[in-house]
């Protein structure tokens, strides 16, 4: 088990407050103020990749990824949620894995439907397509140049 | 996870105040594969919450009732109903279900099916409830076509919660 720091978007002055990534055999805790904030479940086998240019080669699944409900916007019920960025942080931390396993960044996920805009239009994930054998939700990869991108830039507003 | 030595730096302040102005933007970031795998992804039925919260909606036009009488008379909170009437992606609580369920006499578990709240197992209620968003538009005054619409989703509620 490791641990490292990381900041967090604090909701209303936008301060940044610094959290702990617990990277445990599985899953990871993003834990700030002794709560936990988000949890991201990672595999590395024996996933590969669907995108054209990398087809075949060893990719970082994405099995689980949620952020912690008191740090949920919902417009509609006047809910702001505590920080932000959570989901952002646990993700790069997948990119992170998938460089240090040698994968160059390369990530495949099947995000639930109210996510898609996330990992197509946030991240710049390209969507694969729907899979029958996960009840048709739509499986989405990044290449290696887009992780390095993500990396790098962010995704595209 | 891995115990490797990490090699990447910190995200920037400028990358993540960026990413979480994105995320802000999108309503999940819910990954679906370990939900599969522990069968926890529920098939909804086609139209989901949107026809859930166009039905309360019309449900309280037909009986002349504001939003806040509605929310009162149910016993429920005014902030959801509104999210429910206005915002396509919204959930119910099952509570709120229940107890509208109870003040317009509808059926619970059907009511819960539509609200995403339960599992789609009956097609003659899907069929129903495509009808009805299809034939529905939200207006200020129920149309003629509109209450027929409305009527006959109604009928197919009630009927069947007689016939289980």
């Amino acid at each position: 088990m490791s641990k490292s720091r990381v900041n967090l978007v604090r909701r209303g002055d936008g301060v940044l407050v610094e959290a702990t990534l617990v990277d445990g055999v599985e899953p990871s805790d993003l834990i700030s103020e002794e709560d936990w904030q988000g949890l991201i479940l990672l595999k590395t086998a024996p996933y590969v990749a669907h995108i054209e240019q990398d087809r075949g080669r060893p990719l970082v699944y994405v099995d689980y990824l949620e952020v912690a409900p008191w740090n949920w916007r919902i417009p509609a019920l006047g809910e702001e949620g505590q920080y932000k960025g959570i989901g952002s942080i646990l993700f790069r931390e997948a990119v992170n894995l998938s460089f240090q396993e040698g994968f160059h960044g390369r990530i495949g996920l099947h995000a639930l439907p109210q996510a898609e805009t996330f990992y197509e239009n946030a991240c710049g994930m390209t969507a694969i397509g729907r899979d029958s054998k996960k009840q048709n939700l739509i499986y989405f990869e990044f290449s290696r140049e887009q992780a390095q991108k993500f990396l790098q830039k962010g995704g595209d507003s | 996870m891995t115990g490797k030595t990490k090699n990447d730096s910190r995200a920037s302040d400028a990358w993540l105040r960026h990413m979480a102005d994105l995320e802000d933007h999108c309503k999940s970031l819910a990954v679906g594969g370990l939900a599969h795998e522990l069968g926890l992804i529920r098939p909804g039925p086609p139209e989901g919450p949107r026809v859930f919260g166009r039905l309360i909606e019309f449900a309280r036009r037909a009986r002349g009732l504001s939003l806040e009488r509605l929310a009162e008379k149910a016993d429920i909170d005014l902030a959801e109903l509104v999210a429910l009437e206005c915002d396509e992606d919204i959930a119910p609580t099952p509570r709120t279900v229940y107890q509208l369920a109870m003040l317009l006499q509808l059926d619970t578990t059907k009511l819960m099916v539509l609200a995403g709240l339960a599992d789609a197992a009956d097609p003659d209620l899907n069929q129903a409830a495509l009808k009805f968003a299809a034939r529905s538009e939200p207006t200020a005054k129920l149309s003629t076509a509109e209450r027929v619409a409305f009527d006959e989703f109604v009928k197919v509620l009630i009927e069947r919660s007689d016939r289980a």
